[in-house]
């Protein structure tokens, strides 16, 4: 992705939460989005913002986001509040709530809701985000930390988790566990399930592994 | 997570149990947001009352479509503080008024008393909290009854209102042919009801449809029918060996929703004097369309193991024909046990007015042709 699309998709996730009961949308919210966004980018047929990221142990973080995020503050297109770091082990996390400069957005987004590439992505965005404000505030920011490739335990903390493999390498946990729900939904429903759909049960099969009760 | 309690999570099994409690979430992704959220207040008051057995309610159990709640709740009042996945049903609803977003997977609630009656909640919500024109959504629980009252404009203005009986287990075709009624009625009988933007027309002047207006109609009819059929499901065009059917009714089971019970499969077909390129459309093609027509609804219904079928035919042509057009299809159709419906699509509110009410005279006893 470019500079500019990197700002679209940090721009259209912060947009995503616009009308849920956590905005303006923390960074680990927003970090969180789009890392399942990236996740699940085949299911929808998008561009994934990052193909491979570090497991930490905690949300994954992607510099290009953050970038794109600063960017925006800089051209005044989204406002910041409540910056404070957090000590995770030896790096200092930043911490701070994000929402839209309406008056300098409106013209972006109305551009943006006309484009039939930009609105499948901010649709994706959307219903992701949605899925994770369904966990509520504390137990959102493990959503990513639960899903199937990030928490495969075949792959240790600090190395890097490829979420694009190569043609004829095998697909990802998230891409599996996917296939294994349209295989089933072909089943017992007899028909094929949307991107919507399917992103739906994926991020619900994810609810009460952020609780710790399965 | 150790690489047993991995394989377990993600188990057929496992995966399995979540489209059984889950399916039919996101199906209404495309849909307003307003509607979207009056299907999910229904799916979980069926999930409390009919699954979870909850008791009646004492009060009408109103939703507000406002995820934010409230800045300042009024002081007299408990709030429940922000419950997570709430759709999981797994909380008591009832005597409250709930803030949740569209998808009502998220939600807060304030504590209705025993002194608050439903003048009290209405008056509360409009005057004092000034939430009257937020959507809104009333589940009526008491006296045996169990439906849902929908104020898409919010509850300051009631004659918005529509009303969706949750305990409907079946839809019969007397129930569609209505439904489409009223959706040919609002949206679809003349150029002003379908407006500007989704419109099958591209000069009614000169009867020149759009592309594919058939996608126009598809895409109304599935709003209109999923808003009238609340505690339904509305599936649209689905791959299939034999082609594609352009809109099925469905209802998932409460206990397993990857358990579905198809009701009503319809066809749909835009008969046209005119193609979106200006060339004449014979009428040979239109009667091959409803032979086609009446040829795809049996046998998609028969592949889905739907319950009926029908072909409803959009009439864009300038001549009113309505059921005569189905004169050499009749036979067949009864045979199969296809329903034949047609509604006609004018070109302007002048020919619909002077089709239902003949042509308006003028002083002199000149008719009016505009």
């Amino acid at each position: 992705m470019t500079a500019l699309a990197d700002q679209t998709r940090a721009l259209l996730i912060i947009r995503s939460f616009a009308r849920s009961a956590v905005y303006p949308a923390s960074a680990a919210a927003i970090h969180t989005v789009s890392y399942l966004a990236d996740a699940l980018a085949s299911v929808w047929g998008i561009r994934p913002l990052e193909d491979a990221v570090l497991k930490t142990g905690w949300v994954p973080h992607s510099a290009k986001l953050h970038s794109a995020i600063d960017a925006l503050i800089g051209r005044g297109m989204v406002d910041v509040a409540n910056v404070q770091y957090v000590e995770r082990g030896a790096r200092l996390d930043l911490q701070a709530d994000y929402s839209l400069n309406d008056v300098l957005c409106g013209r972006v987004l109305a551009v943006l809701d006309s484009d039939p590439e930009w609105h499948v992505e901010f649709q994706a965005l959307r219903e992701i985000s949605t899925c994770v404000v369904g966990m509520g505030r504390d137990r959102m920011p493990r959503a990513a930390l639960v899903d199937a490739s990030y928490s495969d335990p075949l792959l240790d903390t600090n190395t890097v988790l490829d979420l694009e493999p190569d043609a004829g390498e095998a697909p990802t946990r998230t891409k599996q566990a996917n296939n294994e729900i349209s295989r089933l939904a072909a089943e017992r429903v007899g028909r094929a399930l949307s991107p919507a759909e399917l992103t739906n049960l994926y991020i619900r099969h994810l609810f009460p592994l952020t609780e710790g009760s399965r | 997570m150790t690489a047993e309690t991995f394989a377990r999570v993600w188990s057929r099994e496992s995966l399995e149990d979540t489209l059984k409690d889950n399916f039919g979430a996101g199906q209404d992704v495309d849909m307003p947001e307003d509607l979207r959220f009056v299907r999910g207040v229904a799916r979980l008051a069926m999930k409390r009352f009919k699954v979870k057995n909850e008791s009646a309610s004492d009060a009408p159990i109103v939703f507000i479509l406002h995820p934010q709640g409230l800045d300042d709740p009024p002081p007299d009042r408990t709030s429940s503080g922000r419950i997570p996945m709430l759709d999981e049903g797994r909380y008591e609803i009832s005597n409250r008024i709930w803030f949740v977003n569209h998808t009502v997977n998220e939600g807060i609630a304030l504590e209705l008393g025993p002194d608050d009656d439903d003048v009290e909640i209405f008056r509360m919500l409009r005057d004092d909290l000034q939430l009257g024109g937020f959507p809104a959504a009333v589940i009526e629980t008491r006296d045996g009854s169990f439906n849902a009252r929908f104020y898409p404009r919010g509850l300051a203005d009631s004659t918005s209102c529509q009303v969706a009986d949750l305990n409907q287990q079946s839809i019969s075709l007397v129930d569609v042919q209505s439904a489409l009624d009223d959706i040919y009625q609002a949206t679809l009988c003349t150029p002003d009801a379908q407006g500007h933007v989704v419109t099958t027309w591209e000069d009614a002047d000169s009867l020149l449809p759009v592309g594919e207006p058939e996608l126009t109609v598809q895409a109304l009819l599935r709003v209109g029918l999923v808003g009238r059929f609340i505690g339904f499901d509305i599936w649209a065009e689905q791959p299939d060996p034999s082609g594609r059917f352009d809109l099925l009714i469905v209802q998932s089971d409460l206990f397993d929703r990857s358990t579905v019970t198809r009701h009503v499969l319809l066809e749909l077909k835009v008969l046209k004097d005119k193609a979106s390129t200006g060339g004449t459309v014979r009428p040979s093609v239109n009667r091959k369309a409803i032979r086609k027509g009446v040829k795809q609804a049996a046998v998609y219904r028969d592949q889905h193991s739907v319950r009926s079928a029908a072909l409803c035919c959009y009439d864009m042509r300038a001549t009113v024909h309505g059921d005569a057009a189905f004169e050499e299809v009749g036979a067949k159709a009864a045979k199969k046990s296809v329903e034949l419906w047609i509604w006609h699509l004018f070109a302007s509110a002048e020919a619909f007015r002077n089709h239902h009410y003949g042509p308006i005279a003028d002083e002199e006893g000149v008719e009016d042709s505009e």
